[in-house]
C-alpha cells in the first residue's frame, strides 16, 4: 500500500513538472482568450452580398474594398489606360515590361472587349515560364534562399553549396507547373516522406528546411532557425520567441517550441544528398559521379575509423565521465554552443550532457545497477571511510526479501574501502570497464548479471554511446579538421566541375529513431528540462493538443500546416500575394499574424479571399485571375489632373495612407524587375531556365534573369544591398524600399547600364534608323513602348546636337540612351 | 498603435514637403533619399520620434534621445585578441610565476594552457596619470592622460567568430544588427553624399560581413566594408565613377534626365517618390566628388601623413579621420585580413610587429583630433573581441602553439576609449593578479554596449526595433550603462 501510494504520488508530482510549461502561458483562462484573436479563429466565407452596392463591379473582389470606400464617400478611381494596365500585368506576373507591339495589339482589343483583353493577357502571362521565375522569386525571399554557405574563412567557389539551386529551380517549376500550394508547402517540409513517392524533382523542395545558415554548425540555431521560417513562412506565427521563455504576447509556449524543436531534431542533412537527374543524361555526369563516389568512400573511411577509435577510448573513460558527472557541475566545456578544439582527453561536451542525464534518470535507490550507489552516497559524512564488509552488510542487511540489486555490483563495492564519495563512481567506472574488457575476449561465458553491466558501456542504453552520424562533433582537431576537408571536398568537386553535375536534391533523413525533445531552461541545451510530446501549437488547433504521431511526425506536421482547417495558413498565403499585386499587404505584418499584429486593413475580403483560394483547391493561379480582373487592380494611379479632382482631396483627408485603396499605388521597380527590364530593352536577356547560379555582380555581359544570379550570403553584392533585395539570414516578409544615391551611381556609372545603352544601340531596329528624329522614335518606342512627345524630341535633338550639329557620335547616342534607361518611366510602375 | 501612420508623406509633394521643413536646398538632400513611409512609420523607433517624424529619409540627421557627449565614433578594432598583459594591463606577478602553474590553476578556454608566461615587453607609467602601458605602446602612450582603460572587460566565448560578432552585433550566433547599424538607425548620418557607417579593413575579418550587417534593420544601416587593400579613392566605392564620360558630359546628360523626369513627375502630381529618386541623381552626383575626396589622403598635407606613418593601418587611421570630419557617424578599422593579433606563438615578435604597424597611427589620430577640435566630441574605442591568456599555450596536435605563445581569453581583457565624454587619464576595474579574469568592477561587452549607446545621446533600452513580433534592441535584456566611465 504504501509503496503505491509513494508511486502515485511520484508520478502526480511528475505529471505537474511536466505540465509546468505549458501551463505557463497557455493557462485555461488565456487558450480561450488567445483563440478568439482574429486570426485564430476558423474562416467564414462574407456573403458577398453585403458588401454589394447600387453600382454593378466586375468582381465579388471589388464589392469588399467598395464597401468601406462607399461608407466613407469614396470610391475607386476611374480604370486606368490600356497600357498601364497592361504593363501593371506584365510586371505583376512576370516581372518584365510588355513591347510597343504587344502594347498596340492590347489597345486593339481592350477597345473592343476590355475584360476579354485582360482575360486574353493574363492567361498568356500565366503560361509563360517567366512567370514562376518572377513568383518563385518572391517565395525566395520568404525562404531566406542563399547558394552559399556561411562558414568562416570560406569564400568564393568554395562557399557554394552546389545543389541548393535545384530549390530555387523546385520554386519555380512549382509555380509554372501551378502545382496547388498546399502540395507546395507539403513538398517543402516533407517531400521525402509523402506516399506514393512524388518525383524526384520535387524532393529538392526540402531545400526550404536546408538552404538556412549554419550558424558555426550549432544544430540548435540550425533547428531554431528550422522552426522560424516554418512558422513565420508559412503560419505567420512568431515561434521561435518561445525557445527560451514563453511566448510574451501568443500562445505559444516553451514545450510547444520543443515539441516542434523535436520534429526537426528527428532528421538530419544526410552527407551524401540523393540525385534527382539521371547521371546519363547529363553532359560528363557518369565520370562525375566516379569522382565524387571515390571522394564519398575517402570521407566515409574517416568517419568509420574514428567512429571505432573514438567509442572504444570513450568507453575506457567510463569512469573518468561518472566521477565528473557525479562530483562537479557543468562548466563552460560543457555549456559553451560552440565547437571547441577538443584534444583526444577532453571531455566530450555532449557526452558528458548524457552522462549527467543518465545519472539523473538511473542514480534511484532501486535501482538494480545504481541502487548501491545512490543508497551509500545518502549516507551521513561521517560514515566515510567505509569498509568493504560494513557495504555488504549495508546493501544486504534490513531487508528480507531477496535483493534485486545486481549481484556483481554489491560483490565488487563489497570488495572496496569506500574513501568517500567520489569513491562510488570511480568503482563503477572500473567494474564497468572490467567487464566490458571481458567480454571482448569471453563474451560468452558472462552470465546475465555481467551483461547488464555491459551494455551500460557498448550500446545505446550507456551513457557514453553515440551514433555514427554524431562522429565528426566529437572527434579530436586534428582529425574534425580532416573530416571537414574531405566533408568540403564533397561540394568542391560539384562546384568547380565545368558542366553542371547531374542535381541532387539537398533533402533531410528522418532518423531511425525519432529524437525525444525535451524542454532547454533559458534556450540552452546543457539544462535540460521536462520531457515533452512532438506535437502541434494547440493554438492552431482550436486549443486542443495535437500529436504528431510516432513516428518524426514531419508529414503530420505538414498536413497540419498545409490544412484548410489551419486558420492561418491560407491568410497568410494569400495576403503575401495580395502584397505583390497591391503594394501593401491586408495585414501589415505578414508574418506575424499574432496577437500584436494589427488586423487586417480589410477583414471580409481577407477572408473571401481566403475562403476561394481553399475551394479552388489552393489554386495559385486561379487567385490571380481573381485579383488581376479586378476593378481595384485596373484602376487609376494618382495623376497631375486627378489631385486637382474634389474626389482625390476628399479622399486624401480621409484616408491618406490609401489603406482603403483609392486609386492604385505607383512603385518603384524591385531589383529583378529593374535589371531584366534593362537586359530586355537591350535585347540581352537570355531566357535559359534554371541551372547553377551564375555571377551577374561582376559580369556585365551576363544576360540571365536575376533570379538566377549567385545570392552569396557571405557577402552580398552591393549592387543587391543598393536595391533592396531581401536578406538571405532570415525569413523575409517584405523588402523595404528605399531610395538612395547608390541606385542612381548605378544608373550612371556601372559598366552593366553602359553595355545595355551600347547593346540597344546595335539592335537591328535601331540601327537601321537613318536620321536623329527616327532613331529617337526607335528608342523611345523599344524603351516605353510609345512615340515621343514634343518636348522630348526637342530635349533629345538639343542634347545630341550640343556638340556638332548635324553629325551625332555613337558615344553621344550612348549617353542618349542611358539618360532614358534611367528615367522613372522606366523604373516606377504606375 | 503606429504614431506614424497618420504622417502622409507619401502624398506631400516635394514642394509642401520643403515648406513643412521650412528649410532650403540642404534639406532637400535629405529629403531625397525619403525611405517608404513604413520605415519612418516603426512604431518603436528612437523615442527622439518628433525629430524622426520632422526629417525625411533612413539616413537623415535625428536627434539624440538626450545631450549626446559624442557625435561619432572610430573604433580601432585590433581583430584577433590583443594580449592584455603585453598592452594595457601589467602583470609583474607572473615573473614570479613563470613557467609554473598559476596558483588557483588556469580558466578553461579555447585551448590546452601550461604555467605563467610573463610579458617580454617592458612597462612604464607615462604622464600625471602615471598609467602603465608596454612599451610597444609607446605612441599611444604619450596620450595615457586622455585614456580611459577598461582592464576589466569580459565575454562570454572563447572562440573568434563568436566574440567578433557580440562585440559588434550584442549576439555571439544570431542574426542581429551591428552596433553602428544601431546608431545609424538612431541617429542618421550628418553627410548623405557619404555611407552613415564605414568599415574599413584590408581583406576581411572573421565572421567577415556579419560584424557590420544590419540583420533585420534596413540595408541601408549596414556598415559599408571598403577594402583598403586598394589605394585608389575611386577603387574604394561602388560605381563612385563614370570612366566613359567625362563630369561635365554627364553633367549635361542628367541635366536630360532631370527634364524628362521632371515632366514624367508633373504629370503625375509630383509624387514624392518620384521626386526622391530625381533627388537621388543629384546627390550621387555630388557624391562622386566627395567620397573619392574622403578617401584620398594625398589630399592631407605631407606633414600629416608622415604624422600618422605609412602603413595600411595608418592609412585607414587617416582615412577615418577624414570620414568622420566629414560627417560620417561610425567607423572602424579593423587591423587586417582574418585575425591578426591571434598570437598563438611567438607573441614576442608578433605582439611587437603588430603594435609597430598601428601605434604611430593611434598616437597621430588622437593628437590629430586634438589639434582639429574634433577629440572632444569623438569617441575612440580601441580593443579587439577579446584577450589572451597569461598562461603559454600548450603545444598540441592540431593547435598552432609551439610554447611561447597564448590562447584566446574572454575572462578578462582590455579595451580603451579616448575623447567623447570619457573620462581622462583613468583606469577602470581590473583583473586578477595574473591578468585571467576581470575581477573588479567588471564590464561586459553588453555594458560597453550601453554605454557607447549613451555617450551617443541614446537609451539601449529605448533604441528598439520590432522584428518578428517582438521590440528588439542592441543589449538584449542586459547591459548597463557604466557610469564609471564617463567624464
Amino acid at each position: 500500500m504504501i509503496p503505491r501510494l509513494k508511486h502515485v504520488l511520484a508520478l502526480l508530482l511528475l505529471t505537474a513538472v511536466f505540465q509546468l510549461p505549458l501551463r505557463a502561458a497557455v493557462s485555461p483562462q488565456t487558450l480561450p482568450k488567445a483563440l478568439q484573436h482574429w486570426a485564430f479563429r476558423p474562416f467564414h466565407r462574407p456573403p458577398v452580398s453585403l458588401a454589394l452596392s447600387a453600382r454593378s463591379t466586375t468582381s465579388p473582389l471589388d464589392a469588399f474594398v467598395r464597401a468601406p470606400l462607399l461608407s466613407q464617400g469614396l470610391d475607386l478611381s476611374p480604370r486606368a489606360e490600356a497600357a498601364v494596365v497592361l504593363r501593371r500585368l506584365y510586371y505583376g506576373l512576370v516581372g518584365l515590361p510588355p513591347s510597343a507591339a504587344d502594347i498596340e495589339h492590347f489597345q486593339r482589343t481592350w477597345d473592343q472587349s476590355s475584360e476579354g483583353a485582360v482575360d486574353g493577357v493574363i492567361e498568356r502571362l500565366l503560361a509563360d515560364p517567366r512567370y514562376g521565375e518572377r513568383w518563385g522569386r518572391h517565395w525566395l525571399d520568404v525562404a531566406r534562399y542563399a547558394d552559399t554557405k556561411d562558414l568562416v574563412l570560406l569564400y568564393g567557389r568554395d562557399a557554394l553549396r552546389p545543389f541548393a539551386y535545384t530549390y530555387r529551380d523546385y520554386v519555380i517549376r512549382a509555380f509554372n507547373e501551378n502545382l496547388p500550394i498546399d502540395q507546395f508547402i507539403g513538398d517543402q517540409l516533407a517531400a521525402d516522406r509523402i506516399e506514393p513517392a512524388v518525383s524526384p524533382w520535387r524532393l529538392a523542395a526540402l531545400g526550404f528546411l536546408t538552404v538556412g545558415r549554419l550558424f558555426d554548425n550549432n544544430p540548435h540555431d540550425q533547428i531554431d532557425d528550422q522552426i522560424d521560417t516554418v512558422s513565420r513562412g508559412l503560419l505567420g506565427l512568431t515561434v521561435a520567441c518561445a525557445r527560451c521563455h514563453d511566448h510574451k504576447y501568443d500562445a505559444i509556449s516553451t514545450a510547444e517550441y520543443y515539441g516542434l524543436y523535436g520534429v526537426f531534431a528527428s532528421a538530419v542533412r544526410p552527407t551524401v544528398l540523393p540525385l534527382i537527374e539521371d547521371p546519363a543524361s547529363v553532359l560528363d555526369g557518369p565520370a562525375f559521379e566516379l569522382k565524387f563516389e571515390a571522394a564519398r568512400r575517402e570521407l566515409e573511411a574517416h568517419v568509420d575509423a574514428e567512429f571505432a577509435a573514438l567509442s572504444e577510448r570513450f568507453r575506457s573513460r567510463i569512469g573518468d565521465y561518472l566521477v565528473r558527472a557525479a562530483t562537479t557541475s557543468p562548466d563552460l566545456t560543457e555549456t559553451a554552443q560552440f565547437g571547441l578544439s577538443l584534444t583526444p582527453d577532453d571531455f566530450r561536451p555532449s557526452l558528458m550532457q548524457r552522462t549527467r542525464r543518465f545519472l539523473q534518470r538511473r542514480l534511484q535507490s532501486d535501482d538494480s545497477v545504481f541502487g548501491p550507489w545512490a543508497r551509500l552516497m545518502a549516507l551521513p559524512d561521517a560514515v566515510f571511510p567505509i569498509q568493504p564488509t560494513a557495504i555488504a552488510g549495508f546493501l544486504t542487511l534490513g531487508s528480507s526479501e531477496p535483493s534485486h540489486f545486481n549481484p556483481d555490483i554489491v560483490q565488487f563495492l563489497s570488495s572496496r574501502v569506500m574513501t568517500n564519495r567520489a569513491s562510488l563512481p570511480r568503482a563503477y567506472g572500473d567494474l564497468f570497464w572490467q567487464a566490458y574488457s571481458q567480454s571482448k575476449t569471453n563474451a560468452s561465458s558472462q552470465n546475465s548479471s555481467l551483461k547488464e553491466l555491459v551494455r551500460l558501456v557498448d550500446s545505446s542504453e550507456g551513457p557514453l554511446w553515440f551514433p555514427r552520424r554524431e562522429t565528426p562533433d566529437h572527434m579530436s582537431r586534428p582529425e574534425k579538421d580532416r573530416y571537414g576537408g574531405l566533408a568540403l571536398s564533397l561540394d568542391k568537386i560539384a562546384a568547380y566541375a565545368t558542366n553542371a553535375p547531374p542535381a541532387r536534391a539537398m533533402v533531410l533523413t528522418d532518423l531511425p529513431e525519432p529524437f525525444q525533445p525535451f524542454v532547454f531552461i533559458r534556450g540552452s541545451p546543457a539544462r535540460p528540462g521536462p520531457l515533452v510530446p512532438r506535437a502541434f501549437p494547440r493554438i492552431l488547433n482550436g486549443g486542443r493538443p495535437k500529436s504528431l504521431g510516432p513516428s518524426a511526425g514531419r508529414l503530420e506536421l505538414a498536413q497540419a500546416i498545409a490544412s484548410p482547417t489551419n486558420p492561418l495558413t491560407a491568410r497568410v498565403f494569400v495576403n503575401r500575394v495580395w502584397m505583390e499585386h497591391f503594394g501593401e499587404p491586408l495585414v501589415s505584418t505578414p508574418s506575424d499574424f499574432g496577437a500584436r499584429s494589427d488586423p487586417p486593413s480589410n477583414a471580409p475580403l481577407l477572408e473571401w479571399l481566403t475562403a476561394e483560394f481553399i475551394e479552388s483547391g489552393w489554386n495559385l493561379k486561379y487567385l490571380h485571375r481573381i485579383l488581376l480582373r479586378s476593378a481595384t487592380f485596373q484602376q487609376a494611379s494618382l495623376t497631375e489632373d486627378s489631385q486637382r479632382s474634389p474626389r482625390v482631396i476628399a479622399a486624401r483627408k480621409l484616408d491618406p495612407l490609401n489603406v482603403l485603396l483609392w486609386h492604385y499605388p505607383r512603385r518603384r521597380l524591385d531589383l529583378e524587375a529593374m535589371r531584366d527590364t534593362l537586359l530586355h530593352l537591350s535585347g540581352r536577356l537570355q531566357l535559359t531556365l534554371g541551372g547553377r547560379p551564375v555571377d551577374i555582380e561582376s559580369d556585365s555581359l551576363n544576360g540571365r534573369r536575376t533570379v538566377y544570379g549567385l545570392v552569396d550570403r557571405q557577402n552580398l553584392p552591393g549592387l543587391f544591398r543598393s536595391f533592396d533585395f531581401a536578406s538571405p539570414d532570415q525569413c523575409v516578409e517584405r523588402r523595404p524600399q528605399t531610395t538612395v544615391p547608390q541606385q542612381a551611381l548605378f544608373a550612371l556609372n556601372s559598366d552593366f547600364t553602359a553595355e545595355q545603352a551600347r547593346s540597344l544601340l546595335s539592335l537591328p531596329e535601331i540601327k537601321a534608323t537613318l536620321s536623329t528624329e527616327s532613331r529617337v522614335n526607335a528608342l523611345y518606342r523599344r524603351i516605353f513602348g510609345r512615340f515621343p512627345k514634343s518636348f522630348e524630341l526637342t530635349a533629345a535633338h538639343r542634347f545630341l546636337e550640343s556638340h556638332n550639329p548635324g553629325t551625332v557620335a555613337l558615344a553621344r547616342w550612348e549617353t542618349f540612351a542611358q539618360a532614358l534607361l534611367a528615367t522613372n518611366e522606366v523604373v516606377f510602375l504606375d | 498603435m503606429n504614431p506614424f501612420k497618420t504622417l502622409p508623406i507619401r502624398y506631400q509633394t516635394r514642394r509642401q514637403a520643403l515648406r513643412q521643413m521650412g528649410t532650403g536646398l540642404g534639406m532637400l538632400g535629405l529629403y531625397g533619399v525619403l525611405g517608404d513611409a513604413r520605415l519612418l512609420g516603426n512604431p518603436a523607433g528612437p523615442s527622439g520620434a518628433p525629430s524622426l517624424r520632422a526629417s525625411g529619409g533612413p539616413l537623415a540627421v535625428r536627434s539624440p534621445q538626450f545631450p549626446a557627449r559624442a557625435k561619432r565614433i572610430i573604433h580601432i578594432y585590433l581583430n584577433g585578441g590583443p594580449s592584455q598583459v603585453d598592452t594595457f594591463d601589467p602583470k609583474p606577478a607572473l615573473m614570479k610565476w613563470a613557467g609554473k602553474l598559476l596558483p588557483g590553476g588556469n580558466l578553461t578556454t579555447e585551448r590546452p594552457l601550461g604555467g605563467a608566461l610573463p610579458s617580454p615587453f617592458n612597462f612604464r607609467p607615462y604622464g600625471q596619470s602615471g598609467i602603465e602601458i608596454s612599451e610597444i605602446f609607446e605612441r599611444t602612450a604619450q596620450h595615457a592622460d586622455d585614456l580611459c582603460l577598461i582592464r576589466s572587460m569580459y565575454a562570454n566565448t572563447p572562440n573568434h567568430e563568436q566574440s567578433m560578432r557580440l562585440m559588434n552585433c550584442g549576439d555571439e550566433r544570431l542574426s542581429r544588427p551591428s552596433y553602428g547599424a544601431w546608431i545609424t538607425y538612431g541617429l542618421g548620418t550628418e553627410n548623405e553624399n557619404l555611407p552613415g557607417y564605414v568599415a574599413l579593413c584590408p581583406g576581411l575579418p572573421v565572421a567577415d560581413v556579419s560584424n557590420w550587417r544590419s540583420a533585420f534593420l534596413p540595408g541601408i544601416y549596414q556598415g559599408t566594408h571598403i577594402n583598403t587593400k586598394k589605394t585608389r579613392p575611386e577603387e574604394l566605392i561602388e560605381n563612385i565613377r563614370n570612366g566613359r564620360i567625362s563630369r561635365l558630359e554627364q553633367r549635361g546628360q542628367l541635366d536630360l534626365l532631370a527634364e524628362l523626369n521632371t515632366e514624367h513627375s508633373r504629370a503625375r502630381g509630383d509624387d514624392p517618390q518620384l521626386e526622391a529618386r530625381i533627388q537621388s541623381f543629384e546627390l550621387a552626383f555630388r557624391m562622386q566628388m566627395e567620397a573619392t575626396d574622403a578617401f584620398d589622403i594625398s589630399r592631407e598635407p605631407d606633414s600629416v601623413r608622415t604624422m600618422y606613418g605609412d602603413t595600411v593601418q595608418s592609412r585607414q587611421l587617416l582615412i577615418a579621420r577624414r570620414l568622420i570630419e566629414r560627417g560620417v557617424r561610425v567607423v572602424q578599422c579593423y587591423h587586417g585580413d582574418v585575425q591578426p593579433w591571434d598570437s598563438h606563438d611567438m607573441i614576442e615578435s608578433a605582439h611587437r610587429n603588430l603594435a609597430g604597424q598601428i601605434d604611430r597611427g593611434i598616437g597621430a589620430l588622437l593628437t590629430d583630433l586634438k589639434q582639429r577640435g574634433l577629440f572632444e566630441d569623438t569617441l575612440v574605442i580601441c580593443g579587439g573581441e577579446f584577450g589572451r591568456t597569461p598562461a603559454v599555450e600548450m603545444p598540441a596536435p592540431g593547435t598552432p602553439g609551439k610554447g611561447k605563445g597564448r590562447d584566446h581569453n574572454h575572462h578578462g581583457f582590455t579595451v580603451w576609449l579616448a575623447g567623447g565624454g570619457v573620462k581622462r587619464g583613468h583606469v577602470y576595474g581590473a583583473t586578477d593578479e595574473f591578468g585571467f579574469r576581470a575581477v573588479d568592477k567588471r564590464v561586459h561587452v553588453h555594458d560597453l554596449h550601453a554605454t557607447i549607446l549613451h555617450l551617443m545621446g541614446l537609451h539601449h533600452e529605448q533604441l528598439t526595433y520590432r522584428y518578428a513580433g517582438r521590440d528588439f534592441r542592441l543589449t538584449d535584456v542586459v547591459g548597463e550603462v557604466i557610469s564609471g566611465l564617463l567624464g
